[in-house]
């Protein structure tokens, strides 16, 4: 079984084509800026969406851990520490507001789903399994990519960070024809400062990786004070460039779509690290993509 | 140019209205509330509008149910008794048109057929039939049966007379309720359930004008588009899918504008799903599919993207796809600025318009439909 938060149809932005994206949970990175935390855990989790909320009070009066609680004004107030997930509160919910941050999945019940748009997976298109770190369930998705594959799914594509063990690649390489692969900075002091981890070993896939002739799209997200400086991306430039099948190169700037998606896991909230400025977006531009 | 006398005559059913008519025994549901709207011409008055249903026909008193497919036979009662209605009004207009004898000079000299056999239309010397009877708002129709067999038969978190009640009300002190059924599964988003039921419906649609053709010789073909779907969202009561009233309805066999959740691959695959019918309604099915700008990174990506789509509805079986492209914040402005952006023509449901000549609600009825896409 693996542990999946979220399936989204016509998905246009992992890859060519008409895609559908499978998000993993659990990460083995904790980048400052995080627009996917439900991804972060493995674990499933409650989640509360305050925007659907009707103030009804039935999960108050339902839970048997006093997580849900009602401020006199109506304010739903959630003690995520307390849940024990018996899920009583999240059947009961009439407008949806309370869910479980993901769901399992066997890998037949996975493939089957990611099945269902085959007609549309031309001029490209197919199936892209995402996370959270997709490879940090390997054998999985190694099962799940297989069964894609049988059932005529064309085009397989894993976004991955790369701070997995080199075996993790090798298990899904058979079934895998391209990766997107995120390199948040060159200089190992600043990576480890912005995600928490050493990127030796992600560099170092990289590479690898590159020698096995597979297609390659590298995103570098653009996060301001931290690798938003020409030296920095200029270094993962080099690094890049004498890599032989990387198809394109991506920045992604900066975004706070993904802020109110904390509160509602119960987690802090993450500092804003404001919008990239447009002039300073097409200076790095420049860098990565010149001419 | 003899208005009126062509010889060729369709009609409609209300889809969504007959549901209220089902769910009310073959009456109106009672309300508290109705709001006048300005329909075709944004400059003419405004006027209620009442759904052209027939009430009055009971089909059984859904309180009575014990099963969701006591409920279902029930709404197919009301549903086969306005079809079958609605046939029977243009067969006596198709007589009286015998009677009279006239039809149109010019529009007969339109056919090769008429020309070739010096009859008129009237007369025999077209030899297909004229006459076809729409069915749109299906999928609303399949929203509503869904909502009640979650609500009422499978969960049962809410009975039929409480429902009612909401309805009554407009939902106003009901919110939990109504966030509950919005939450029921909706058509346009490949969910089986709810698709094969609005499917079913269709099915029957077209078999019933079959046996009425079989019964008295007269041929009325069925169509599952529909162009009524905005007075009908005036016309009548708030629903049980969720809907509020003036909220929009689907138009044609599309999902209802706004429900449709998980992007343009689902929604065809969800129309596809009533394939059958749609080969015995002679292919008339008008699918709609409003995009957002900006699909691929680049318009070469965009392309693929629409290649792609296309292709793969034919795969599916559809043979008509409807597709335009808006940008939802430009038709807002055009929403507050009309004067600067009277050159923006929109799709509304057979023709095109400009959009600034359109009515409030139509205007919302068409940025409603737009489908997000990821």
């Amino acid at each position: 079984m693996g542990h999946v938060f979220h399936i989204q149809r016509f998905s246009l932005h992992d890859g060519p084509g008409i895609r559908t994206t499978v998000f993993f949970m659990g990460c083995s990175l904790r980048c400052r800026w995080c627009h996917n935390p439900e991804g972060l855990r493995w674990e499933i989790a409650l989640q509360y969406d305050s925007k659907k909320c009707v103030s009804c009070g039935l999960c108050a009066a339902l839970c048997p851990n006093g997580v849900h609680r009602f401020s006199e004004g109506g304010v739903h107030l959630v003690d995520f520490t307390r849940c024990s997930l018996c899920g009583q509160c999240i059947r009961a919910c009439p407008s949806g507001a309370l869910l479980y941050s993901g769901r399992d999945y066997s890998p037949e019940e996975l493939a089957a789903l990611c099945s269902r748009d085959l007609p549309y997976y031309r001029n490209g298109g197919g199936v892209t399994f995402s996370g959270g770190e997709a490879l940090l369930q390997a054998s999985f998705l190694r099962e799940t990519a297989q069964l894609c594959k049988q059932r005529g799914v064309p085009a397989i594509i894993v976004d991955t960070a790369g701070n997995v063990p080199w075996s993790a690649f090798e298990q899904v390489l058979p079934w895998v024809d391209a990766f997107l692969y995120d390199v948040k900075a060159y200089h190992e002091d600043l990576h480890r400062s912005a995600t928490g981890a050493s990127n030796l070993e992600i560099l170092e896939n990289l590479k690898r990786l590159d020698q096995t002739g597979k297609d390659l799209y590298i995103r570098i997200p653009v996060i301001p004070t931290v690798n938003d400086r020409t030296e920095e991306i200029r270094a993962i430039a080099g690094f890049l460039q004498p890599l032989t099948h990387v198809r394109q190169i991506r920045l992604i700037p900066y975004h706070t779509l993904g802020r109110s998606k904390y509160a509602a896991l119960g987690l802090p909230e993450p500092p804003n690290f404001g919008a990239v400025d447009e002039s300073t977006l097409a200076l790095l531009e420049a860098i990565v993509n010149p001419g | 140019m003899l208005d009126g006398f062509s010889g060729i005559e369709f009609t409609h059913i209300d889809a969504v209205a007959t549901f209220e008519l089902a769910f009310n025994n073959g009456q109106w549901a009672e309300r508290t509330y109705s709001k006048p709207i300005q329909y075709w011409n944004k400059n003419g008055a405004a006027c209620y509008y009442t759904s052209d249903a027939i009430p009055g026909y009971a089909s059984g008193d859904p309180e009575s149910c014990a099963t969701f497919q006591e409920f279902l036979d029930m709404f197919l009662a009301q549903y086969r008794f306005q079809t079958l209605r609605k046939a029977e009004e243009l067969r006596q207009r198709y007589e009286d048109l015998l009677r009279d004898g006239r039809s149109s000079v010019l529009l007969n000299g339109t056919y090769e057929f008429v020309l070739d056999s010096g009859l008129d239309i009237l007369r025999g010397g077209f030899p297909y039939p004229n006459y076809m009877l729409f069915s749109g708002s299906l999928p609303t129709v399949g929203d509503c049966l869904m909502a009640v067999k979650t609500a009422v038969f499978d969960e049962k978190r809410f009975t039929i007379p409480q429902i009612k009640a909401a309805l009554k009300q407009n939902f106003q002190g009901f919110e939990a309720m109504r966030q509950y059924l919005l939450a029921v599964p909706k058509f346009g988003n490949d969910n089986d359930q709810v698709d094969f039921l609005a499917a079913c419906l269709a099915n029957h649609f077209c078999d019933w004008l079959t046996e009425y053709q079989a019964q008295t010789g007269f041929t009325v073909s069925p169509a599952l588009v529909g162009w009524r779907f905005l007075e009908e969202a005036y016309g009548i009561s708030a629903t049980p899918d969720g809907r509020r009233y003036g909220d929009p309805i689907a138009e044609h066999y599309c999902p209802t504008p706004g429900r449709a959740v998980n992007g343009p691959t689902a929604i065809v695959q969800s129309i596809a799903k009533a394939r059958d019918a749609i080969a015995k309604a002679n292919g008339v099915c008008a699918v709609h599919l409003s995009l957002p700008r900006n699909l691929g990174d680049d318009d070469e990506a965009g392309l693929a993207i629409l290649d792609a789509l296309v292709l793969g509805a034919l795969d599916s079986g559809l043979n008509e796809l409807n597709i335009a492209i808006y940008d939802p914040q430009l038709l807002r402005q055009a929403q507050q600025d009309p004067e600067h952006h009277e050159d923006i023509i929109v799709r509304v449901w057979g023709y095109s318009a400009r959009f600034v000549d359109l009515c409030k609600e139509m205007q919302d009825h068409v940025i409603s439909r737009i489908v997000r896409t990821g």
